[in-house]
């Protein structure tokens, strides 16, 4: 619809918007619009709970991988140490002189548990091994030249430092083998290669201590790695039944040449993805709930208006019923109060003269002063209730000639007051011909009924133009109104004086009117000191002859 | 045998704007022989001047036994001339008795609250409202004691 309006050449950019707002303004698109922005932020509240969660889950697998790894790192390093004991006792016996005689080694597995087999290699061929029983091949044998363990000996030889070679296979597990080299003081003062000493370590013997199957009580999967110069990249040494999952903690501890790596993650990853859909479902429904709700009161606020705007329908249109009905009933009545004006007087001219009684004659005046104040009543009535209608063409206004035509029309009334009228120059208002002529009717009525007074009642009509506003001011040099009541007496029917002068309605109607096109009508004191009525209303073109004026 | 004293002549301030039913209120006095003394005031502020003797011409004003009210007066109407006699310390006492035009209840209902001591609705029927003025007078003339004349 918006685009088949954009194409149109008519299509204005206030019909546009409005037809946009139409369209935003529906419950739907208000329902889904809060849908979307509710469920961007529960989306950006579940992502940084989990980033928490997260956070918090490798924080404390790697307080776990550390002391899983120090643990093996501790059990493997008590194990090596039986290598300083053999070196301890082999130059022990060195200085003794009995270095041909071999050294009871085989206690020393008691005390350094972890070690399953020990030897000792003069000039690398091994000598003794503890325990004998089962081992007996090993003797004689050549280290250096060993295949599997000759580079780790070489190096040990060579470096001077415990070595460790493996993992290698060995009684149905792994094994490492700590090479130590034993050096002794020679007779030139030097020190000389004697030979190594060798801890055969089973890795299954370290790793059971350490607990580790406590990880995967945990949920962790792990994998024990041990990385060797000797060794191309890490070699898996142990590991739990269940997989290590995506980028794991992983704790790397240095023994000797070589480092003890361990590795720690749950199966499954460390995604909550049971918590997250349960967070997501949670919160998609709550943006659901937030949504119909929005949508909802959308519905309602659209019902309330639409109720609203018939009900403001309904009474614009009761208000218009009872104002024309008010309106007819005032015009209608006048017809009978004009008769009995009409009908008292004709009846008191009959009966001049033929009445004895007074009384009667009082009678009949009041018949015809009630029914003149009737009548006049009505038509101020009428008036009133017409009073916010144009009775004309709305145009800028002769208020010289419209003064003009009714100080004709109340010569006899200006007359009979002995009153003096001065009109100065009046400038043109916006307003139709009627209505102006009823103001200035009412202002120069109230001037003659109340501005009577010991001195000859003088009347002065000016205006002055001031931006878009014309001011109007009617004064008068009668005793003029108090300021208590000069609000007061634009109220209908309140009147300042008894019965007999004015309907009470005169200056209500002229305000009304004012207030009708956007002006103001209120009362001043007169330069004088007597009343001046001024009207405030908009101001007309003052070089445009008006248009269709009779 | 003891003289006759007459009784003294009822004062009563009648405040009317409207001289027609003045001049009805004074014929229904002189139909049913009632011989008060009506002095007549326009509006509220010319009744309350009246009975504070304000102003050369009510500085002799005699001080009335009853106050005949119409609601509709300019200037001041009859609701705050009731208010204001009846916070007045000097005039309270004074009984203040409605006559309008009006019926509604509401208008009755807001002439007792604000201390009126009764409610006249004044009949279109010349000859009822003539019957009803002379209740209005025996009652307020002789049926009830009023305070002392000050």
């Amino acid at each position: 619809m918006i685009a088949r309006i954009s194409r149109g050449v008519a299509a204005r950019p206030s019909q546009i918007r409005a037809l946009l707002a139409a369209r935003v303004c529906q419950p739907i698109s208000i329902a889904l619009a809060v849908f979307v922005l509710a469920a961007a932020l529960v989306a950006g509240l579940i992502w940084r709970q989990e980033r928490y969660r997260l956070r918090d889950a490798r924080g404390l697998a790697a307080t776990l991988a550390a002391e899983q790894a120090f643990a093996m790192q501790s059990g493997l390093e008590r194990a090596l140490s039986a290598t300083y004991a053999l070196s301890a006792i082999v130059r022990q016996g060195w200085r003794s002189g009995s270095e041909d005689r071999l050294p009871a080694i085989a206690g020393l597995l008691r005390d350094f548990p972890g070690s399953t087999m020990l030897q000792l290699a003069r000039g690398g061929v091994v000598r003794q091994v503890a325990p004998a029983d089962g081992h007996e091949a090993a003797i004689a044998h050549d280290l250096l030249g060993d295949p599997l363990l000759g580079a780790t000996a070489r190096r040990a030889r060579d470096t001077g430092q415990l070595t460790i070679a493996g993992p290698y296979a060995m009684d149905g597990g792994l094994a490492l083998a700590g090479c130590l080299p034993i050096f002794v003081d020679e007779a030139h003062g030097q020190h000389g290669f004697w030979g190594l000493a060798i801890a055969v370590i089973a890795v299954h013997e370290i790793a059971a201590p350490v607990r580790l199957a406590e990880l995967v009580e945990h949920g962790y999967g792990y994998e024990v790695l041990w990385s060797s110069p000797d060794s191309h990249g890490a070699q898996l040494i142990a590991r739990s039944a269940s997989a290590v999952g995506s980028d794991p903690v992983e704790r790397v501890v240095p023994v000797a040449n070589a480092s003890l790596i361990l590795r720690l993650a749950p199966p499954v990853g460390w995604g909550d993805v049971p918590g997250l859909l349960w967070q997501s479902l949670v919160g998609l429904l709550f943006c659901a709930l937030l949504a119909w709700q929005a949508g909802w009161q959308t519905r309602l606020a659209a019902t309330a208006k639409a109720h609203e705007r018939n009900l403001e329908r309904r009474v614009a249109q009761r208000t218009a019923d009872l104002q024309r009905f008010a309106e007819v009933t005032a015009h209608h009545l006048q017809e009978p109060a004009r008769r009995m004006v009409s009908y008292a007087g004709r009846l008191k001219g009959q009966l001049a003269g033929r009445l004895d009684d007074p009384e009667a004659n009082i009678s009949l005046d009041f018949i015809g002063q009630q029914a003149g104040r009737l009548q006049e009543l009505l038509r101020d009535v009428e008036l009133y209730l017409a009073a916010d209608q144009p009775r004309g063409r709305v145009e800028s206004c002769d208020a010289e000639q419209t003064v003009a035509a009714l100080l004709s029309r109340l010569a006899e009334s200006i007359g009979e007051a002995g009153a003096r009228v001065r009109v100065g120059p009046l400038p043109r208002a916006r307003i139709d011909a009627p209505r102006l002529g009823d103001m200035f009717r009412v202002a120069l009525e109230n001037a003659l009924d109340h501005g009577r007074s010991e001195n000859a009642l003088c009347i002065e009509i000016d205006g002055s133009r001031s931006g878009d506003l014309v001011r109007y001011r009617v004064s008068d040099n009668g005793p003029g109104v108090e300021p208590e009541y000069r609000a007061r007496v634009f109220r209908v029917f309140e009147r300042l004086s008894a019965s007999g002068e004015g309907t009470g309605i005169g200056l209500a109607l002229l305000q009304r009117i004012a207030e009708s096109i956007g002006g103001h009508a209120w009362i001043e004191e007169a330069p004088g000191g007597g009343c001046q009525v001024v009207l405030e209303l908009p101001a007309g073109e003052e070089n445009l002859a008006p248009e269709g004026r009779s | 045998m003891t003289a006759h004293t007459p009784a003294p002549q009822l004062v009563i301030l009648l405040a009317e704007d409207e001289p027609a039913d003045a001049h009805l209120f004074r014929l229904a006095l002189k139909e049913n022989h009632v011989a008060a003394d009506v002095q007549h005031v326009v509006d509220g502020r010319e009744a309350l001047e009246y009975l504070r003797r304000q102003g050369l011409r009510f500085a002799a004003a005699v001080r009335p036994d009853l106050i005949l009210l119409d609601l509709n007066l300019p200037r001041m109407d009859g609701r705050e001339f009731l208010a204001a006699i009846k916070e007045d310390g000097e005039l309270r006492e004074i009984p203040v008795v409605v006559l309008s035009t009006s019926r509604a209840e509401r208008d009755v209902v807001a002439a007792y609250r604000l201390g009126a001591a009764g409610y006249l609705a004044k009949s279109p029927d010349v000859t009822e409202f003539i019957r009803d003025i002379r209740k209005l007078t025996t009652y307020w003339g002789s049926v009830v004691r009023l305070p002392e004349r000050q």
